[in-house]
């Protein structure tokens, strides 16, 4: 059975941290294999379900949601609904959208009327947090650490202070919150794969400063 | 002879049998991919004996008076086969013509002077002729017609296998109108001189020499030399050479071209029984004449008896039995019968019975009958039940021009008869049911109208609407014991053609391989199916036969009674399995003897199929848990379940301990049918994660996977003050927001979105049991909220549900969450808006009631959505402030305002 890190229970993380493993860790690494049995009822009538992500029942369900995602006519006329499969992706933790909502860091819920990239929101009566603005970012969060390669990915893609790349470093931030030197490890060892003096390299470079800051 | 199911095989040895007659009828298909002129051939055929050099020979093959003579040639072989023809000029001189190849089931109708060699052809006076081939008895056959004798009528003759047993006696009657000629042919098929004398029933007696090969012929007035007060003659022939080489023909036609007639020569000496027969004898616009001779020195009784097609019963009319002196001829007075088929339409067509006192060929008759309106003279056989091969034939069908062909089967013994029928012809066959003819009975096919009418056979096939030439193939398959006759009569009445053929085969059809269908069948409990067994069966040739069903009365049906019972090939599922379908019949089996004797019988035929009963299954929407005191609708899809089997669902603990029980039961119990989104509530935690299994079964069997499950607890609670809690992962995204981890307030936010007044609120959940996995949140919604603007409003203060009203969603974002189990956290900071563009002075009210609980997100009634797992827990936020210097200040006009609480608070603007 695979789960997620993000899944893990606080003294398997607090664990984790003891043992000052999580800074040794690469991306890779981030989803760790764990015996289900160890677990589960030990009857072997019972279907082993994931009980992480998305069942297999649920994934015509999912797939449908991410057709949504890559429908750029969808964006541009019916963000609500788009809005609505980014969030519903987001709860059903599905690992296999993390690759379209990363092209969606910039859909915004703006709090005017509908713009040609998002879609109005109502004024929040507290903080305007950027999941909020951004909705991707949230549904990468509960997606949790499965996404931090492609988040990695849109940070060596896209210019330094773009929209996407200072919402895929926020992300990588949110989803590394108990530990920041898992993003920052994450984004450490692409930048050492990337030639050096390249735009990529100094891409990265910059996304560790602002990760760590 | 269907009998109550019982277990035959061993269960386990059932899919080896199935499989067998699997392999079994996948071999056997194959010949069918090779049809040839609408029938198959078999690499073999077990029943047939060894092909040996045939000649069948007729003595006449010209005919002055006749405009031409026309040859049928009917191929029964399953192979090509080559015939060679040889014609005798009256002298006996053979000419060899050319090889004629005959393909499988070919039918030919041609002139025959375009067989002979053209530098032969006219030149001669023609006897008779031969044709040769290396096969079986009657796999090549022929029938000649001569056109145009005596005002354009036509009469037949007939070809004799050379070989075949027969006697030095032949003896024939024939109605001889006034002023009618009779031409007898006889022919010399030996190399020695053959002495023949014939005696005439008037007492004339001719004797002629026929030379080696050689053809004589006498022409002979009505009662020539002494008349009689009878229209009739009969002369019998008795030859003094090698037995059976002299073979006659002849026939009879008036002078003022009203009536003519082959005349039919029946070797007396080796006939079967006594009795005459005939089938589909026409009395509708007829004028019939029977005359019939007793050949032999004593007296005999003879009884005729007329027989409608639905055959003995009320309808069949019996004339006054008739007693003829020795040697002599009585035409039978046939006004009673004429008289009843005016008033019967049952009548139209009959069968004749003619009941002897007499021994074996001691009776011999001649049939007519003369179309009135048309003119057409008919001769019909009407002689003895023949050898067992009679009951199948093989017969030409012409439908060219205004030829019409109609094929007529008769039961001529006590007992039911059953026959199958084919057409071939190329892009064939064309075959009907088994039909079975009660003692007596006739079946009639017109096969013009079969065609023109576009009559579908047994398997929907058609006769092809441009069909002119083909080949009936009919044989007993069932009840040996009785006798069937049948031929086909060709008719044009422009040609004034009236041919009957009632040429025999080899044998008839054997079994040649069975198979039960469905092979394989699937059903649910209680379900029913219908097997029928199916059989296929070679002709005496070997040629494959159209594949027909069995009648379920004839087959013996077994089944694996714990699984299924089976009555008349209705299989009925009692248990979920697989059984064996075994069907047990009794097939025809024709096997030919040295000297071309058919021995009919039958053999155990027996054919397996499987039937395969489905449990009744439930699959289970895959789900991960119910909350304690909430409810989970979750999907069961019920298959294999069309008779609505009760399927028995249970929830139990696999392990520790938790309860949950099916809503509508408040049991852990419930039964479905079908598909049904199934309610459960938590009742008690589980003691582990997953621990919980909903288990579906039938009849005390599992019926489908079961699913686990966890009855989740949720204990909610809040943190009003102090600071977010150090294992709350949501808190590093309230620091980097609000850049405080501070509860309660109004404090002002200092982090990336600065300057809000805002009151922080930490909602904690503590999930049971601790190593719970599933996807759990804390959501929120605003239940009731009321504004207050005292001077002018502030921009978008209907907050978040604007433009609806409460309640909505108020879901806190992914980044101030923990949904990471064993505790939840959710983290909020409501506050107003800090860009105010109100007047200076203004105030600005709010009073916002919220309520949290947990939720999973999981399938529920099949669609993913987010299930309450815990009950709520209410809170509320009071805020009020003043625009001073552009940006808002706390004010605290009101008691007890500017909180978070737990509970609800009144909406208005005092608090009270």
């Amino acid at each position: 059975m695979l789960i997620q890190f993000s899944r893990l229970t606080n003294s398997w993380k607090i664990l984790f941290i003891g043992m000052g493993l999580l800074a040794t860790l690469v991306c890779s690494f981030i989803v760790v294999i764990v015996n289900a049995d160890s677990e589960g009822p030990d009857d072997p009538k019972v279907d082993d379900q994931l009980q992480l992500g998305v069942t297999v029942d649920q994934d015509d369900e999912a797939s449908e949601l991410v057709r949504i995602l890559n429908d750029k006519k969808i964006r541009k006329l019916n963000p609500d609904r788009l809005l609505e499969a980014i969030s519903k992706l987001g709860t059903m933790k599905y690992v296999q959208a993390t690759e379209p909502l990363t092209k969606l860091l910039d859909f915004e819920v703006t709090s005017g009327s509908k713009t040609e990239t998002g879609v109005a929101r109502t004024v929040a009566w507290g903080p305007i947090y950027p999941s909020q603005r951004y909705p991707a970012i949230g549904a990468l969060i509960s997606i949790g650490a499965p996404t931090l390669n492609e988040l990695v990915k849109v940070i060596e893609r896209e210019d330094s202070g773009s929209i996407r790349s200072d919402n895929a470093i926020y992300t990588i931030r949110q989803i590394s919150r108990d530990n920041p030197l898992v993003g920052v490890e994450c984004l450490t060892q692409a930048k050492n794969h990337a030639s050096l003096g390249s735009t990529n390299r100094k891409r990265l470079e910059n996304a560790i400063v602002k990760l760590s800051q | 002879m269907s009998t109550p199911s019982h277990s035959r095989l061993p269960r386990k040895s059932f899919l080896f049998i199935a499989l067998a007659a699997l392999i079994v009828f996948a071999g056997m298909s194959r010949p069918f991919e090779v049809n040839v002129e609408g029938q198959s051939a078999p690499t073999a055929c077990a029943t047939c004996s060894q092909p040996t050099q045939q000649i069948i020979y007729t003595p006449l093959i010209d005919w002055k008076d006749a405009s031409f003579a026309e040859i049928n040639l009917n191929c029964r072989s399953p192979q090509p086969i080559d015939v060679v023809p040889t014609f005798y000029t009256d002298d006996g001189t053979p000419i060899v013509g050319e090889t004629i190849t005959l393909t499988p089931a070919e039918m030919r109708f041609i002139d025959v002077q375009s067989l002979i060699p053209a530098g032969h052809r006219g030149g001669h006076h023609w006897g008779g002729m031969t044709l040769a081939y290396t096969g079986r008895r009657f796999e090549v056959w022929g029938q000649m017609t001569f056109h145009g004798i005596s005002n354009d009528d036509s009469v037949n003759s007939f070809f004799a296998i050379i070989d075949a047993p027969s006697s030095n006696v032949r003896n024939a009657v024939w109605k001889a109108a006034k002023n009618s000629t009779a031409t007898i042919a006889i022919g010399n098929y030996s190399d020695t001189p053959a002495l023949a004398s014939l005696t005439f029933s008037n007492g004339d007696v001719e004797q002629l020499n026929v030379a080696p090969h050689g053809t004589e012929i006498i022409t002979r007035k009505n009662n020539e030399h002494n008349a009689t007060n009878i229209d009739a003659e009969s002369v019998t022939i008795t030859s003094y050479g090698q037995t059976g080489r002299l073979i006659p023909m002849g026939f009879v036609s008036s002078n003022n071209g009203d009536f003519g007639s082959s005349i039919r020569f029946a070797d007396t000496e080796n006939i079967a029984q006594p009795n005459l027969y005939s089938t589909n004898f026409r009395l509708k616009n007829t004028t019939p004449s029977i005359v019939l001779k007793n050949t032999t020195y004593n007296a005999i009784t003879a009884h005729p008896r007329f027989l409608p097609v639905t055959g003995e019963g009320s309808g069949v009319v019996e004339l006054s039995a008739v007693t003829i002196s020795a040697n002599s001829i009585k035409q039978l007075n046939l006004t009673p019968l004429t008289n009843a088929a005016a008033s019967r339409q049952d009548l139209d067509s009959v069968s004749v019975q003619i009941i002897n006192s007499g021994g074996n060929g001691s009776l011999i008759a001649a049939a007519n009958f003369t179309n009135t309106t048309t003119g057409v003279d008919y001769d019909i056989p009407l002689r003895d039940s023949g050898l067992t091969r009679n009951s199948a034939g093989g017969y030409p069908v012409r439908l060219d021009g205004d030829y019409t062909t109609t094929l007529s089967i008769t039961n001529v013994g006590d007992q039911p008869g059953t026959f199958t029928m084919q057409i071939n012809f190329a892009g064939g066959p064309y075959a009907m049911y088994p039909h079975e003819l009660a003692p007596g009975a006739t079946a009639v096919f017109d096969l013009r109208k079969i065609r023109d009418q576009q009559i579908p056979d047994s398997s929907g096939r058609l006769l092809p609407p441009n069909l002119t030439l083909g080949q009936i193939k009919w044989s007993i398959i069932r009840g040996f014991s009785t006798r069937l006759i049948g031929r086909s009569e060709i008719i044009s009445r422009t040609g004034k053609v009236s041919s009957s053929y009632s040429c025999g085969v080899s044998c008839g059809n054997s079994f040649y391989s069975g198979r039960v269908d469905p092979v394989i069948a699937t059903g649910d409990i209680g379900d029913t199916v219908l097997f029928t067994a199916r059989e296929i069966d070679a002709d005496g040739y070997g040629n494959f036969q159209s594949e027909y069903g069995m009648a379920q009365s004839q087959v013996v049906w077994y089944s694996n009674p714990s699984i299924a019972s089976i009555s008349n090939g209705l299989a009925l599922a009692t248990a979920a399995g697989d059984s064996a379908i075994e069907a047990d019949w009794t097939a025809p089996h024709w096997s030919e003897g040295p000297f071309g004797e058919c021995h009919a019988g039958e053999v155990a035929a027996v054919a397996y199929a499987d039937f395969i009963v489905r449990p009744p299954t439930a699959t289970i929407d895959s789900f991960s848990a119910v909350g304690k005191g909430q409810t989970a609708k979750i999907r069961v899809v019920v298959s294999n379940n069309s008779n609505n089997k009760n399927i028995l669902l249970t929830l139990s603990p696999a392990s520790g301990t938790g309860t949950a029980n099916f809503t509508s039961t408040n049991s852990a119990t419930r039964t479905i049918t079908s598909t049904t989104d199934v309610e459960i509530t938590g009742v008690t935690e589980s003691s582990t994660n997953n621990n919980m299994l909903i288990s579906p079964t039938y009849n005390g069997s599992g019926a489908g996977s079961s699913r686990s499950f966890t009855v989740v607890r949720v204990d909610l609670s809040l943190n009003l003050s102090g600071s977010a809690a150090l294992n709350n992962a949501g808190r590093n995204g309230y620091q980097a927001a609000i850049g405080s981890l501070q509860l309660g307030g109004p404090f002002l936010t200092a982090g990336n979105q600065p300057g809000f007044l805002v009151i922080g609120i930490e909602i904690v959940g503590m999930v049971y049991p601790s190593n719970y996995t599933g996807n759990i949140k804390i959501v929120r919604e605003l239940i009731s909220t009321s504004d207050y603007d005292e001077t002018t409003a502030p921009p978008n203060t209907k907050g978040k549900c604007a433009p609806n009203n409460p309640p909505c969603d108020d879901t806190s974002p992914a980044e101030i969450r923990d949904d990471v189990p064993g505790t939840i956290y959710d983290l909020d900071s409501p506050g107003p808006p800090k860009n105010f563009t109100s007047t200076e002075g203004a105030i600005i009210r709010r009073r916002s009631n919220f309520r949290q609980w947990a939720t999973v997100s999981q399938l529920d009634s099949h669609l993913t959505k987010d299930v309450r797992v815990s009950s709520d827990i209410t809170w509320f936020n009071r805020t009020s402030i003043k625009i001073v210097n552009g940006a808002g200040q706390v004010l605290s006009d009101v008691s007890n305002d500017n909180q978070n609480g737990s509970g609800t608070t009144p909406l208005t603007r005092n608090l009270q």
